[in-house]
């Protein structure tokens, strides 16, 4: 075939349409009806200043700002919608996961646990490869904790004023002493936990195991002698518990499960269902009570079936 | 002011040559970032999150782009067989090329960024560099009215439209008529950044490393180009297809399904333009490849279009949904882009470089050893950066699906970390012999053999 | 309007510039002659330089060394798709 003019606009039109329509007109009748998300709100000036403070710090580069129907991390109760983009600029979708999705962050955490975990991640999630932020200064760092709690919008909002009702709650107990503040976190564990003993038997496999988790997600706050005076502590009121107190008040394998599982709302504690499978739950929760509390209810005898990996002439 | 023919391009080479070095050490200080998060702790222009856009802004326009660019300023004069329109603006616009990346640098380190992937400068430094790329561009395109030869080679043809997409790109990428932002709304501003953020590699890397191997190609074998013709149809389809695939880098958001359809599907229509260069390259070579490993500059084109192969090839692969649930956001799209700008562009971009100076400055490079050293630095560095990342990719990849927390998975992609700050040595030394090595070829004489020696003792190559 | 504006115009812009040059290097006969323009990369300085021509050793060195990447590098990758495919499931 010959490459006359006529060819040669003919073939033009013919690749170009196409393209006008796909990338013109189509886009242009889908952005006339978007609408915001249910879950959306304005931010408020202050979230707005932590906003640029994220932008112009380049925290884009790690977390990224959308959920995938087939993600497993926080947020992952609600995938993104595009209705939840309108008021971004620039975007923050980001390009890489070195640290977690930020889209529904706002109230996981209270914000001291934020501010500790701004000044050096590692006081808090001791494996973090995140920057310390210290250099920001307080009033930065406020800025940028008041818009990671906006993170997830009305829905965020709702978290936040748990937290903040749930925090309360803990230093009424925490200010009444120790009994009773043992007594209020006990109290909230459900009646089939407060009686479960730890399933497993103590072993040294065991408890090395438990350290390693504990030195992984607990020792930040909670200290390497577990008296509750880890690197994080200054930050962080009611201050972390100290274990030794737990002794003689009716602890539990169940109710230390249970803490570790779901966390204390209000407080630094955070849950750690999605980072921890049963098992490892179970053995950081022996390593707490063999090693700092001083008493376990580890290895009673279980009713029922026995775990197939137990050692026979263990069993007394 | 002294007109030197080609001086713009040789400033182009020296200018690359210390961007080079400044981006490899900026990549290390990343590295090391995420192996001791506390090793610069509290130094804020240390940060790694600050440091990361300098790294990729300071390789793509520092490092790869001056050197395509000084290569493209020669090559565009040569093929027309006409000299550069003028040298004098050829260097005033390399100065504001240079003053508009470092100002661009100095404020993404005092924490001034647009947020957006290789948009991150701030307004003034966007001014300096639309400016620069349209004195370029007009300095190419007076060459090319001036022209001696009527028919345009494929290399001015990539130059030219290279010079003007990425104009454009970068106009509205960059949303240069909104100083303070630098975006528009909403996941439109998403798209927008990443019709750029694709462009940028798609229509200012590619098309400017593709003229430097149509022009190196030929001349290293001492052969005609195999078709002109198939490379002109090259030129078109990459124009026709890799305007809009930008959306495969947000696959996963809820943008228009549309953009997905065509964007995966242009991603796969990739392979016709990319072949169409690699074939026609291939069937030019074939057969003369000894000549090409006798010569620095030759060597290192020949290494960059293997590295294009590997890239194109894993590009339209990654942008298949179904491999995009175990590759996207993790270590192997870093693998890949360290592929796209280094690996190809930016090997090619060196080859340019090694190739065209010795012919400006009319004497032998100081020493083509250091070259040759230089280029096995960097065949392995790359090698293992491809495999280091891509296999810390996988982990983290298959860890995040079957349920794994990203903190989880820190710990286990710890390893992959630290072989990658290691590899990063080898690009640090790479880029600091270059700089030497061009410098005293631009300065000075020739080493002499017993120089040479004393370098490779210096460097602990031979005892 | 202004709400997706930015991209619509780089595409129309981008469009309107590449039809232009198209419909410009047809007329003026960019797409004829091809077999002289497979010369242009070419000059007659090349031929007052030598020809150099590596030594079958240094050729194997390389050459092995490019393949030896491009098949590891290629076998990544399948495997990967590979991965990818059989794990749509999960």
């Amino acid at each position: 075939m010959k490459m006359t003019p006529l060819v040669l606009v003919l073939g033009g039109i013919i690749i170009i349409s196409p393209v006008l329509l796909m990338n013109v007109l189509r886009p242009w009748a889908i952005w006339q009806t978007e609408r915001p998300s249910d879950i959306f709100r304005a931010r408020t000036p202050l979230e707005e200043k932590g906003r640029e403070i994220y932008v112009n710090n380049g925290c884009t580069y790690c977390h990224t700002q959308y959920i995938r129907d087939f993600d497993w991390d926080i947020g992952a109760q609600r995938i993104s919608k595009s209705g939840d983009y309108i008021a971004e600029s620039p975007h923050l979708l980001g390009t890489e996961r070195t640290g977690p999705d930020l889209s529904q962050e706002g109230g996981e955490h209270p914000d001291d646990w934020h501010l500790a975990h701004f000044v050096n991640p590692r006081f808090v999630r001791p494996d973090s490869v995140m920057p310390s932020w210290e250099f920001l200064g307080q009033e930065n760092i406020l800025a940028l904790i008041a818009y990671k709690q906006s993170l997830g919008f009305k829905q965020a909002d709702g978290r936040v004023e748990r937290q903040k009702y749930w925090k309360s709650e803990a230093i009424k107990a925490f200010e009444a002493g120790p009994d009773k503040n043992v007594e209020w976190l006990h109290g909230h564990v459900p009646e089939p936990w407060t009686k479960l003993p730890n399933p497993y038997r103590t072993s040294v496999p065991g408890l090395d195991r438990g350290h390693r988790v504990y030195q992984s997600f607990c020792i930040g706050c909670h200290g390497p002698i577990g008296d509750g005076m880890g690197p994080a502590q200054p930050f962080l009121y009611p201050p972390p518990l100290n274990f030794t107190i737990l002794q003689n008040r009716g602890i539990t394998g169940g109710i230390l499960y249970y803490q570790i599982m779901n966390g204390i709302t209000g407080t630094a504690m955070p849950y750690f269902k999605k980072d921890l499978e049963s098992e490892k739950i179970w053995d950081v929760g022996n390593y707490i009570a063999v090693t700092f509390i001083g008493e376990t209810d580890a290895g009673q005898p279980t009713r029922g079936i026995d775990v197939s990996y137990e050692p026979v002439e263990d069993k007394k | 002011m002294k007109v030197e023919e080609n001086g713009t391009a040789k400033l182009f080479f020296l200018s690359s040559a210390f961007w080079f070095v400044l981006g490899t050490l900026e990549g290390i200080a990343d590295a090391t970032d995420m192996v001791v998060p506390d090793l610069f702790g509290g130094i804020s222009w240390l940060v790694f999150s600050r440091i990361r856009p300098m790294h990729t802004t300071t390789m793509i326009f520092g490092f790869v782009g001056s050197a395509l660019l000084g290569a493209s300023i020669y090559i565009i004069a040569a093929v027309l067989r006409t000299p550069l329109w003028s040298e004098r603006l050829g260097k005033v616009s390399l100065w504001i090329w240079n003053i508009s990346i470092a100002v661009g640098l100095i404020a993404l380190d005092l924490g001034y960024s647009q947020g957006r992937e290789y948009a991150e400068w701030i307004w003034p430094a966007d001014i300096g560099i639309l400016l620069a790329f349209a004195l370029i561009f007009y300095n190419c395109f007076q060459t090319a009215v001036k022209r001696n030869e009527k028919i345009m080679y494929v290399s001015s043809w990539y130059i030219l439209a290279g010079l003007v997409f990425t104009w454009i790109i970068y106009f509205f990428g960059n949303a240069v008529w909104n100083p303070e932002k630098g975006a528009i709304y909403g996941l439109p501003d998403g798209i927008l950044a990443w019709f750029y953020g694709h462009g940028i590699v798609g229509l200012f890397l590619t098309p400017l490393a593709v003229a430097v191997a149509y022009y190196i190609v030929p001349r290293v074998a001492r052969s005609p180009l195999y078709s002109h013709k198939l490379s002109l149809v090259g030129f078109w389809s990459i124009l026709i297809i890799y305007t809009h695939i930008g959306s495969h880098h947000i696959l996963q958001t809820p943008i228009p399904t549309y953009l997905k359809v065509i964007a995966i599907s242009g991603s796969i229509a990739m392979i016709i333009p990319v072949m169409t260069v690699l074939v026609n390259l291939w069937l030019t070579m074939r057969g003369r490849l000894g000549l090409f490993h006798q010569d620095i500059g030759g060597k290192f084109v020949m290494a960059g279009l293997v590295w294009y192969i590997i890239t194109c090839i894993q590009g339209p692969i990654q942008a298949l949904p179904v491999v995009q649930r175990m590759t996207h956001l993790n270590n192997w799209v870093i693998a890949h882009s360290h592929l796209g700008v280094f690996g190809f562009s930016g090997t090619i971009a060196l080859g340019g470089l090694y190739y065209i100076l010795p012919r400006i400055t009319g004497r032998p490079l100081y020493s083509t050893r250091l070259a040759d050293v230089q280029y096995w630095l960097l065949l392995l560095g790359m090698a293992g950066f491809f495999g280091v990342l891509t296999a810390g990719g996988l982990v983290q990849g298959n860890s995040w699906l079957n349920g794994e927390t990203v903190y989880r998975t820190l710990p286990m992609i710890h390893v992959y970390f630290v072989l990658r700050a290691s590899i990063g040595v080898l690009f640090v030394g790479a880029a600091f012999i270059g700089l030497y090595n061009i410098i005293r070829s631009i300065v000075g004489e020739p080493a002499t053999e017993s120089q040479e020696f004393e370098t490779e003792q210096a460097i602990g190559l031979t005892q | 309007m202004i709400y997706y504006a930015g991209w619509l115009y780089l595409v129309g812009i981008s469009l309107i510039v590449s039809i232009l040059a198209f419909i410009w290097g047809a007329r003026t006969g960019q797409f004829s002659d091809q077999d002289r323009a497979r010369f242009f990369a070419l000059g007659p300085d090349l031929l007052s330089q030598p020809v150099k021509i590596a030594s079958r050793r240094k050729q194997r060195l390389h050459n092995g060394a490019l393949l030896g990447i491009i098949m590891l590098c290629l076998s990544i990758l399948a495997t990967a798709l590979v991965l990818g495919i059989l794990r749509r499931a999960g």
